[in-house]
């Protein structure tokens, strides 16, 4: 489902990670650990939801706590390219502005 | 401490709130019967509901929840002015009341379950209720989960949604975002706000498991009860809110209050749907709850609809506004027990002092005047204002009133004179006997008073004052009085008093609390009047204080009760008997003479051309030893009747701290407690109300008007 990206060579500590499949509640468990290895060390990450087909509240919250958790670790993160599925719930939700990095929220 | 009994002490804070929120709700309640002028009160009354039923949601009281609900929301339309305050309006509040006042006691008498017995009488009084919502615009309010049933829409407005769903709900396949998206079949999202803050640290995450909430503004012609409908199958175990315009302040406090510390930021989402104007929400709680009144203990803070509140612990309330603290009354009486033995022990070392050198007398002085600062300051500590239990009284006046059908206005003053908490603990029965006595007996009905050209309506004051160490309570009726010569030929005729006796006009009234006379047949209003009067004087007498009566026939009764500010320390007079130290409390010593070598072996004392009883303290105590040659008689007075303690020594002055005697003693006759001495020995102390009673038990009626 989802691939820690190769480090780039040079510096090992700028990282992708890779979610694709289904990000739901049926994944969120083995999805979980894969999340919190790729922010393990890391200075900056980018997650690539380009090959998400699927996407719920159990799988936003996964990308919610990365942001959460970057941000606490000084982590850079950049989000994309992110799949058509992933931009619709997150206009639903009022995150539009999540994969960029913006705001929280939106009216 | 187990987490049963933490839950254990919480339920018992719960009670003792909800009793003072119950006991501010009936008078607020009774002001508003008089026509007390509105906002206030009704913000008073309607805070106390509220608080008491985020409380019981804490617990888990789901009765008392659903029935205050119902209560807040008339209330809540009441401060609304939807509904307006009316005679009959608190007819239908007062019983609901009574009502949470049953359902509170059941808890505290650790029945936490919904007792069946209750549900008829709760039925019928919400029945009542129900009536004042049901006007326009009142069904499917809000988030109660009336189901919208054919109502017709509702014109567009904004609505508020606050989402928040089960831990399981993922797992159960219920997915907030698929309802959110759902919602625009019922009109425009046109706001939506997701709340990441309650994610758990990435450890301690259950992947699977729901957190985030969100808070959804929704433009919609769809009532509120179809709002709500498509949320049926969460709410169980979600927090569920849908609000408009229409939701009173009452539901977004809730709402605001559910979410805790992220109240606040909650309250902005509320604010930006547009369902409230702005200007209105200057009155809103601190986040994480509402502190009524403003002045309330940081313990009543609440935490309404609390099943899902992040501070859902009540250990964990507070923070908010500690102008007051609650103590443990036991820990407060463990301490003063400890002071008193302090200042006993002060008075120890003071003794020793007096054989040291300047220096120590110097310093031992300056720990006496702290160990008295001390004391002074742990006394106040027990201190409470006499006003909340003359509140009680509005009721009491209000509902025997009504029902003899007298209209009777209670005056208070004096209410926040202070006095031992002990003491008010005590008075209550007594004050309760005099305020029915004066309205079945002493307030005539309004006819009779119309006819005798006093105004319909009838008044009762009860007053407090502080007087040189006392507190003095007066109960005063403008009713028809006492008339004393009715009393007299009542007493002769029940042989109370000698046919030629002619007593003044005190010692008349003070007949009235004479037992015999109070066991009188009620054959009229006069000897109506004396009934429970020697129960009533048993129990001011027991407090180491004293009851009086004065009246005009005509114009009134007033009836004055005098008691010690505290009964736990008292200045008394020490005594020996043999080698046995007594201590007479010093208020009840008139004066102090030796027995005259001629008086040695008689019951009575020529003083000053009176006739005293003399009592033996060698003889009542049974101390041994042989009789000195010379001997000395304590004169004491008590309700007006003095008596002598013939005693070996006088020992002078000491103030003292009463110990309760343990269980053995309590039948000893004429003990009222222990004390222990500078020395380390213990004393009794002398009952002097009880000795009275024996001298006149034994020597009435002569003994009785000792002053002639």
């Amino acid at each position: 489902v989802s691939t820690p990206a190769d480090p780039g060579p040079g510096d090992p500590e700028r990282r992708i990670l890779e979610l694709a499949g289904e990000l739901t509640v049926q994944t969120a468990a083995e999805t979980l650990p894969d999340v919190l290895a790729a922010l393990d060390g890391s200075t900056a990450l980018r997650i690539d939801t380009a090959g998400v087909v699927e996407l719920d509240t159990a799988g936003l919250q996964l990308l919610l706590l990365a942001r959460r958790e970057a941000a606490a670790r000084g982590i850079e993160l950049s989000w994309g390219p992110t799949a058509p599925v992933v931009d619709e719930v997150l206009a639903i939700v009022g995150l539009t502005g999540v994969p960029a990095g913006a705001g929280r929220e939106t009216r | 401490v187990s987490v049963e009994e933490e839950l254990r002490a919480a339920v018992a804070t719960f009670v003792v709130e909800a009793a003072e929120l119950l006991a501010e709700m009936e008078s607020g309640l009774l002001e508003l019967e008089r026509g007390a002028d509105g906002d206030e009160v009704v913000n008073a009354v309607f805070r106390a509901a509220h608080t008491i039923k985020g409380s019981a949601g804490l617990f888990g009281l789901d009765d008392i929840v659903a029935f205050t609900h119902v209560l807040e929301s008339v209330l809540d339309r009441v401060r609304a002015g939807e509904i307006a305050i009316s005679a009959e309006l608190v007819a239908s509040l007062l019983p609901c009341r009574d009502h949470l006042v049953v359902l509170c006691e059941r808890v505290a008498a650790g029945q936490t379950a919904p007792d069946p017995r209750d549900l008829p009488i709760g039925e019928e009084l919400l029945g009542r209720l129900r009536g004042y919502l049901a006007e326009p615009d009142g069904p499917g309010r809000a988030g109660d989960g009336t189901p919208g049933d054919g109502t017709p829409a509702a014109p567009v407005r904004p609505v508020h949604l606050s989402l928040r769903f089960g831990p399981d709900s993922l797992r159960n396949g219920m997915d907030p975002i698929s309802f959110i998206h759902y919602l625009s079949v019922l009109g425009e999202v046109s706001g939506v706000t997701t709340m990441d803050e309650l994610l758990p640290q990435a450890c301690s995450m259950d992947p699977e498991a729901c957190y985030l909430a969100f808070q959804v503004t929704l433009r919609t012609d769809a009532n509120l009860g179809t709002v709500a409908e498509v949320f049926d199958f969460v709410r169980d175990d979600g927090d569920i809110r849908v609000l408009d315009s229409a939701a009173g302040q009452h539901e977004i406090d809730d709402l605001v209050a559910s979410f805790g510390p992220l109240g606040s930021r909650v309250l902005e989402l509320v604010e930006r749907s547009g369902i409230v104007p702005v200007p209105g929400l200057s009155g809103l709680p601190v986040p994480g709850g509402t502190v009524p009144g403003g002045s309330g203990p940081a313990g009543s803070v609440t935490v309404p609809g609390a099943r899902q509140a992040p501070e859902g612990r009540p250990g964990e309330r507070g923070g908010h506004d500690i102008r007051t603290i609650r103590v443990d009354a036991a820990r407060l009486d463990r301490l003063i027990d400890t002071v008193g033995e302090l200042v006993i022990a002060g008075a120890g070392a003071a003794e020793c002092a007096q054989r040291g050198g300047e220096e120590l007398r110097a310093a031992i002085g300056e720990v006496t005047r702290l160990i008295e600062g001390v004391r002074d300051g742990a006394l106040r500590l027990r201190m409470v204002p006499i006003g909340t239990t003359f509140g009680r009284f509005q009721r009491v006046v209000h509902d025997v009133g009504a029902a003899l059908g007298k209209d009777v206005s209670l005056v208070i003053s004096g209410g926040d004179t202070e006095v031992d908490k002990a003491v008010v603990e005590h008075i209550g029965d007594p004050l309760m006997h005099l305020v029915r006595n004066a309205l079945d007996h002493g307030i005539e009905s309004p006819a009779e008073r119309v006819a005798a050209g006093k105004p319909a309506q009838g008044t009762l004051e009860l007053r407090a004052f502080h007087d040189s160490g006392s507190i003095v309570v007066v109960v005063t009726d403008d009713g028809r009085g006492i008339d004393p010569d009715r009393v007299l030929a009542t007493a002769r005729e029940r042989g109370l008093v000698e046919p030629d006796a002619t007593p003044s006009e005190s010692d008349v009234y003070a007949l009235l609390f004479e037992p015999g006379f109070s066991t009188a047949q009620q054959v009229s209003d006069l000897s109506g009047r004396g009934v429970g009067m020697d129960v009533v004087k048993r129990n001011v007498v027991a407090l180491r204080g004293g009851i009086e009566v004065s009246s005009t026939p005509g114009a009134g009764t007033s009836v004055r009760i005098r008691l010690p500010l505290t009964l736990a320390i008292i200045d008394g007079f020490m005594v020996g008997v043999g080698a046995t130290t007594f201590v007479v409390p010093l208020d009840q010593v008139i004066e102090c003479v030796a027995v005259p070598p001629d008086g040695r072996g008689r019951d009575y004392l020529d003083l000053r051309g009176e006739v005293l009883p003399l009592i033996r303290l060698r003889q009542l105590m049974a101390v041994p030893g042989v009789r000195p040659a010379r001997e000395n008689v304590v004169v004491v007075e008590h309700a007006g009747v003095r008596t002598g303690l013939v005693v070996d020594t006088l020992r002078g002055e000491f103030q003292t701290v009463i110990k309760p005697l343990g269980p053995l003693f309590a039948r000893v006759r004429g003990v009222g407690g222990s004390t222990i001495l500078g020395n380390g020995e213990v004393a009794l102390i002398i009952d002097v109300a009880a000795l009275v009673r024996h001298v006149m038990a034994g020597a009435a009626p002569a003994a009785l008007t000792p002053g002639g």
